[in-house]
């Protein structure tokens, strides 16, 4: 009797988990259909009006430079490469695709990040409040104890300003709810000398002789490993492991609304212009 | 956990707490400490090097007695730290509390300095559109204000990074973009003001010298070095020459924190072989100013070269020595310019002490008078080219200089060099140099670089030490209490010599042309000497 309970219950629990499957695959599908049919437009509005010049891999030719690759122009935000494609550049010979409309012109950046590596961004809608995120991002104890975005915050762990760049939002959501703790750069490192001496912090960096950690203070403490008499890894990411507890679904909608409008900005390549005041 | 353990365990934390707080109250002390150390007492430079000439007199001259003439034989490469991308490395490292903070071509590394490690990178991609010598995307370093360190890019941005994680702070761009303005210098932080000045001298820039506020990044003031409509010297500008005179600013000053007193040197007048178009002595180019850190506000300046038509920028580093001269306690400022000549002026008052001549057959001026102006030949650049020595290289260059309280000898790099200088009048243009027009090799004579040590009190050589190379070397001095001179060589070595007569006592082969100083740290007691050579950093120490 038990036996077949068992049975049964299995299997409507293997039904109801392959039918969530099949509904998460056509749910994808869908979307996919609906995000290639505007790749499918961008890669040919880019075929039509900039791989004459710049290549159908945008990696350039002759009469334009190579967009795909070369660094300082991955580097450009969304909305530098928007302003470029908009007004032209007529000293070296690009000319203005202004005429081509807004929406035209966002499907063209969104294609040139696919050449660059970096999946659309262009057109994902924020999950919440960027503003009210930021102000998340830098409560007291918050992120910004250890992350830094737009010039303010922590020093031991990543500056995320661009971190949301090529990152969908449900990506970001999962990177703050399960932190990646199988990369060792990040766990809280104890390391105890022969000199009676106990460091705790990130190794930085290490080689056969120096291991390099850098406490929670900011200091470097380069550690010879003939004198280390152990190194005791606390097995995962420095970084809080409970932000789906801590946070409500709209509260981590909004941190992570907060990072992705970040990494769109062009804040921090500054063109505020200097100021002509002579003495 | 047995007791004893954890009362080992209590008392080590208790230690660990007391040492962090220490430390960062002891970080505080030691830029205190260092900010009067940074003045005129005759130990000099110690452990730390905390800014591109390691303290505000631009002497560099270490303090650090581990290395001696008698051992400095021993001395061997500790480490080489590699950066990828620069092009090739003109930085002096910055040493505080055993981190090294270099740059290279828009990128900043921070090193453990005993072994070369990396500890962070902040990586940016070098600039497009550049012209003239911010298109080689040079950096000369960096300078530092608590947890805050700042640097220049090629396009004349001040980046300020978290010294900590190298994390961007602010990045402010203080000279207009997409013009023929570029950086290549390394800032110089006074009071926390970050004080910035811009290359493009023979490109048609005006030139300027400004100061941003440390925190906040807004700037403080602008000091315009050519001046407008209307200011003192503006005879020399007529109409609107004045936005394309140059005077650029495009090494780091000196500073006496006694005098309050900033010197910063200008670069030579735009376009710099047709001075048709600037008539007069074109102020304030190829001069060195004084100026008040907090406002701008010149307080003296000296021109070295009136209506200069040789390239001769005057911004080699003007250093601040005090010393016996002409029978009493003088606060002088000395420097080798690219004129050829060496000069000696009171750093108070901004009189002309003297001048003497370093290189051989200088033919642009015949002497200096008096009141320190060049009395002028006719050699000067022609249509057909005219040979004029120094040529455009000119007699000394940035490279460092040295003056060592040990022996009281000011020490530099001379050039024995001419050039075939043209003068073909040219319209100014964005996107182009502003030479008008252009040098050529003297096809004659190859050149030769000179170790001079320079006697201020006796205006003699004490000695001369002739390189032997291909005059591609840009390398500078380094001076020590122990009575050697450090210097790059002509044919890729960093060598040392004893300082009293030039006698060489060691020297390693980087097997790279040298366009960087040497400068001198210790860690933990250990007293390394570092140079940049090619694109990467060499570190040596004794066994």
């Amino acid at each position: 009797m038990r036996y077949r309970w068992i049975v049964a219950a299995t299997c409507c629990i293997v039904w109801a988990v392959g039918m969530t499957i099949v509904h998460h695959q056509v749910h994808a599908s869908q979307s996919a259909a609906a995000g290639s049919a505007a790749e499918s437009e961008g890669t040919a509005l880019f075929n039509q009006n900039c791989a004459v010049c710049h290549g159908a891999d945008g990696r350039g030719g002759e009469r334009a430079p190579d967009i795909a690759s070369r660094p300082d122009i991955v580097a450009l935000s969304d909305a530098q490469l928007t302003g470029i494609i908009t007004k032209g550049i007529m000293s070296a010979g690009m000319p203005s695709f202004g005429h081509l409309g807004s929406g035209k012109i966002q499907l063209l950046v969104a294609h040139l990040r696919v050449l660059q590596g970096i999946s659309n961004t262009v057109n994902s809608p924020l999950p919440g409040n960027a503003q009210a995120g930021k102000a998340i991002f830098f409560a007291n104890g918050s992120c910004s104890s250890c992350h830094t975005v737009d010039g303010s915050g922590g020093f031991l762990g990543n500056d995320l300003s661009k971190y949301a760049r090529g990152r969908t939002a449900a990506a970001i959501e999962a990177a703050i709810a399960h932190p990646d703790n199988s990369n060792s750069s990040w766990h809280l490192m104890t390391i105890r000398t022969s000199a009676g001496a106990i460091y705790r912090g990130l190794i930085r960096t290490q080689d056969n002789f120096t291991v390099i950690l850098q406490s929670k203070d900011g200091s470097f403490h380069a550690i010879p490993r003939r004198s280390i008499l152990g190194i005791t890894d606390s097995g995962r990411s420095i970084m809080p492991q409970n932000y789906s507890e801590k946070l409500t679904g709209s509260q981590m909608n909004d941190l992570v609304s907060y990072l992705m409008k970040s990494a769109r900005s062009i804040k921090l390549i500054s063109d505020q212009p200097y100021s002509r005041t002579v003495r | 956990m047995g007791k004893r353990v954890r009362w080992r365990l209590v008392v080590v934390a208790i230690l660990m707490c007391a040492v962090s707080v220490g430390a960062q109250g002891a970080s505080v002390a030691a830029l205190t400490a260092a900010a009067k150390h940074a003045g005129n007492l005759p130990g000099g430079i110690m452990g730390n090097w905390l800014s591109y000439n390691g303290d505000y007199s631009g002497r560099r001259y270490s303090g650090l007695v581990q290395i001696t003439p008698g051992n400095v034989h021993q001395l061997r490469a500790a480490w080489v730290f590699h950066t990828h991308n620069a092009g090739v490395l003109e930085v002096t490292p910055v040493v505080r509390n055993g981190i090294m903070y270099i740059t290279a071509s828009n990128d900043a590394y921070a090193l453990d300095a005993a072994d070369g490690l990396m500890l962070w990178h902040h990586s940016r991609p070098i600039s497009a559109g550049l012209i003239d010598d911010a298109s080689n995307h040079i950096n000369r370093g960096v300078g530092l204000w608590g947890n805050r360190l700042y640097m220049e890019t090629d396009n004349a941005h001040l980046l300020c990074l978290d010294a900590r994680s190298g994390h961007l702070i602010w990045d402010v761009a203080y000279a207009p973009q997409d013009t023929n303005y570029g950086a290549t210098s390394a800032p110089l932080v006074i009071h926390g003001k970050v004080l910035v000045g811009t290359s493009g001298g023979d490109d048609g820039v005006r030139g300027f010298l400004a100061a941003y506020d440390a925190i906040t990044g807004k700037q403080i003031w602008r000091r315009w070095t050519i001046p407008g409509p209307g200011e003192f010297g503006s005879s020399s500008w007529p109409g609107d020459s004045y936005l394309h005179g140059g005077g650029t600013t495009w090494m780091p000053g000196t500073y006496d924190p006694e005098l309050n007193t900033l010197y910063w040197g200008t670069s030579n007048p735009s376009p710099d072989f047709d001075g048709d178009g600037r008539p007069g002595d074109d102020l304030y180019t190829a001069s060195v100013l004084a100026l008040d850190p907090d406002t701008g506000k010149l307080k003296w300046y000296f021109q070295f070269t009136p209506h200069d038509l040789g390239d001769y920028d005057g911004v080699e580093t003007p250093v601040l020595i005090d010393r016996i001269y002409q029978g009493r306690l003088r606060k002088l400022l000395i420097e080798a310019n690219r004129n050829g000549f060496v000069y000696i002026l009171d750093r108070v008052t901004g009189k002309f002490l003297s001048a003497t001549k370093f290189v051989k057959g200088l033919n642009w001026a015949s002497g200096i008078d008096p009141s320190g102006r060049p009395i002028l030949t006719n050699v000067k650049p022609s249509a057909n080219g005219t040979l004029v020595c120094p040529g455009i290289n000119g007699a000394t260059n940035w490279y460092a200089p040295s003056y060592s309280e040990a022996t009281g000898l000011f020490y530099f790099i001379a050039l024995n060099q001419c050039t075939v200088n043209y003068k073909k009048p040219e319209n100014f243009a964005v996107g182009r140099e502003y030479y008008a027009s252009n040098s050529r090799r003297d096809p004659f004579h190859k050149g030769q670089k000179v170790l001079m040590a320079f006697n201020p009190a006796t205006h003699q050589f004490a000695w001369e030490y002739p390189q032997i190379g291909n005059t591609h070397s840009w390398a500078g001095v380094l001076t020590t209490k122990t009575g050697l001179v450090f210097f790059g060589d002509d044919a890729t070595s960093l060598e040392a010599v004893d300082a009293s007569t030039g006698k060489s006592l060691w020297h390693f082969r980087t097997g790279q042309n040298i366009h960087a100083s040497p400068m001198t740290y210790s860690v933990d007691g250990k007293q390394y000497v570092a140079i940049a050579s090619g694109d990467d950093l060499f570190a040596f120490t004794l066994p």
